[in-house]
């Protein structure tokens, strides 16, 4: 089965990263032999002076396909998990969502809205009850429910969120050598142009891909036409929107 | 932390020079995880882990023994009202 597991509000101004921690259950679901991981992202709510954030307000998601059986012992582990690991100070959410079991429209509009406005806990407990979400808390007042479920929702809609980590490459690559590096799922114009698999990218160092249609994206801009490079990849500033 | 009371950086969220001028001279810089990084090229307060955003700047929030007078006196950096 198909799962989302999203996390937030783990870490303090001193401590690892709610990504880290998101990585590190990633791992230990394949390591336990539970099944196989995706991409973490990131997906940035609302600032906002009511919101008890530390320094972002972001929360962190991955996809798994799982065996049916290991779903529960992956929300025994990963809410263990976060009661231990998590930073002193800080409120952590767990969010476990089963793709085929949830009604996608409602916990997408969820993260949308944890984007615009004010949520309450209540709220997401209510929500996450109502579509048979799986939603906890780990410690502190576990404000990060909030932030867990809408990051869940976002990355539900496939349309959100920036890949944790950078590829490793730089250079001048052709876009079919791009689509073959592992966590390239697909190029294309930050204003929706297309590319070709012949045409040429200027590839800066460590580029970071963004999720679109559900997919880890590369995205390119047109470059200044030089040794017949006709893209080049785009800066993080470029990719806040994100 | 909330950081009601701390001073906001004047400059925005796109002001790149000074968010890099202002963590070159500070000596509290820390450079945040991977994933919040913005600009990830050489030093800037926009990459500090001890920036909190808001809606339309940061505030800093560096240990307050550390700070080089310089950014909290900084006329890039304005108080709340």
């Amino acid at each position: 089965m198909r799962i989302l597991l999203s996390i937030d509000d783990t870490d303090n101004l001193e401590s690892r990263g709610t990504g880290e921690l998101a990585s590190l259950i990633a791992e230990d679901l394949e390591l336990f032999g539970w099944g196989r991981s995706r991409h973490v992202t990131r997906h940035q709510l609302l600032l906002h002076p009511d919101i008890p954030y530390t320094s972002h307000n972001s929360a962190m998601c991955f996809e798994a396909e799982i065996d049916e059986e290991a779903l529960e012992p992956l929300i025994r582990h990963a809410g263990a998990f976060l009661q231990r690991e998590s930073a002193p100070g800080s409120d952590p959410g767990l969010c476990v969502a089963v793709v085929d079991r949830v009604a996608g429209v409602e916990m997408l509009h969820f993260g949308e809205r944890a984007k615009e406005t004010v949520l309450t806990k209540e709220e997401a407990y209510a929500l996450a009850a109502r579509l048979g979400v799986h939603l906890s808390e780990h410690g502190g007042t576990g404000q990060g429910v909030v932030g867990a479920l809408a990051g869940a929702g976002l990355r539900l809609g496939g349309n959100d969120g920036r890949m944790k980590g950078s590829l490793d490459i730089a250079g001048v690559m052709s876009v079919a050598d791009l689509l073959g590096v592992p966590g390239v799922d697909a190029i294309q114009g930050m204003e929706g142009e297309t590319v070709a698999p012949e045409d040429l990218v200027r590839v800066a160092d460590k580029p970071k891909t963004v999720m679109v249609g559900g997919r880890s994206v590369l995205m390119v801009a047109p470059a200044q036409p030089e040794d017949g490079v006709r893209w080049q990849t785009l800066h993080r500033r470029e990719l806040r929107r994100f | 932390m909330d950081g009601r009371d701390a001073a906001e950086f004047s400059g925005g969220k796109e002001d790149w020079a000074r968010a890099a001028a202002e963590a070159e001279r500070c000596a509290a810089f820390v450079p945040d995880v991977e994933e919040e990084l913005v600009v990830a090229e050489g030093r800037s307060c926009y990459d500090c882990r001890y920036r909190r955003w808001s809606a339309t700047s940061f505030t800093c929030h560096g240990p307050a023994n550390a700070v080089a007078p310089s950014v909290s006196a900084h006329p890039a950096v304005a108080k709340r009202p």
